[in-house]
């Protein structure tokens, strides 16, 4: 089903075939609503959750990968950040700063998630994972936020 | 002594999470000269290595989430 997917993905890429990419769309809502509907009836550190979420993740960047037609990278990060109507060289610095600023809280959390991941108990020292067991620990929030979690993925693989 | 640990770090992830709530509304507002959140987003989306970083971030993230 997944090579289909992505062999079918492949072909919408070319923009021919109206139906099929219909056909696509709904096969695959349908397989992530039963992955997210798996995954919501799944505990953690259980082979169902590792299976339904490696499972979303692989088909999620394959069909992303078939998806993907990237621009040859000729802007900057910072650069790409900028309203089109905004000069580029007024527009410069605010990008910079705004990306600067995004990359220096990820790396806080991640910094701070990591020596929360090493330290122990862990009761004393919650991750971010422990802290959304207050949310994924009941069925219908986690079935939500893995679906979430799979449209974010999709969206990532979209066209800039 | 785990009581006062747990509280300071819970305090510091409320007050992590609460600059990247500021942040995502300063952008949204225009404040500080910074760009909104989606912007950002779709920026990094369109570089090779923007698009990388979010797709790692994604995985670790659903992965620690629902499966550790």
């Amino acid at each position: 089903m997944v090579l289909g997917l992505v062999a079918g993905l492949r072909s919408i890429g070319t923009g021919e075939d109206r139906s099929r990419r219909a056909m696509l769309n709904a096969v695959g809502l349908l397989a992530a609503a039963a992955d997210a509907a798996v995954a919501s009836t799944s505990r953690p550190f259980t082979w169902p959750a590792n299976v339904t979420t490696g499972l979303g993740l692989v088909v999620v960047v394959l069909a992303g990968l078939a998806r993907l037609r990237l621009p040859q990278p000729t802007r900057t990060l910072a650069t790409a950040v900028e309203a089109p109507s905004v000069g580029p060289d007024r527009g410069s610095h605010a990008g910079r700063r705004t990306v600067v600023l995004w990359v220096t809280m990820t790396l806080a959390v991640t910094a701070f998630e990591l020596v929360n991941y090493v330290s122990s108990p862990r009761d004393a020292h919650p991750t971010l994972s422990s802290l959304l067991n207050v949310l994924t620990g009941h069925e219908v929030l986690r079935g939500l936020l893995f679906t979430a979690w799979l449209a974010a993925g999709w969206w990532m693989w979209g066209r800039p | 002594m785990g009581a006062p640990v747990r509280d300071m770090t819970l305090a510091i992830w409320a007050a992590l999470a609460a600059a990247l709530v500021g942040s995502a509304v300063a952008g949204r507002l225009g404040l500080a000269g910074l760009a909104p959140l989606g912007r950002v987003l779709r920026g990094a989306r369109s570089t090779v290595l923007g698009r990388s970083a979010l797709v790692i971030c994604w995985a670790w993230l659903g992965w620690h989430a629902f499966a550790r």
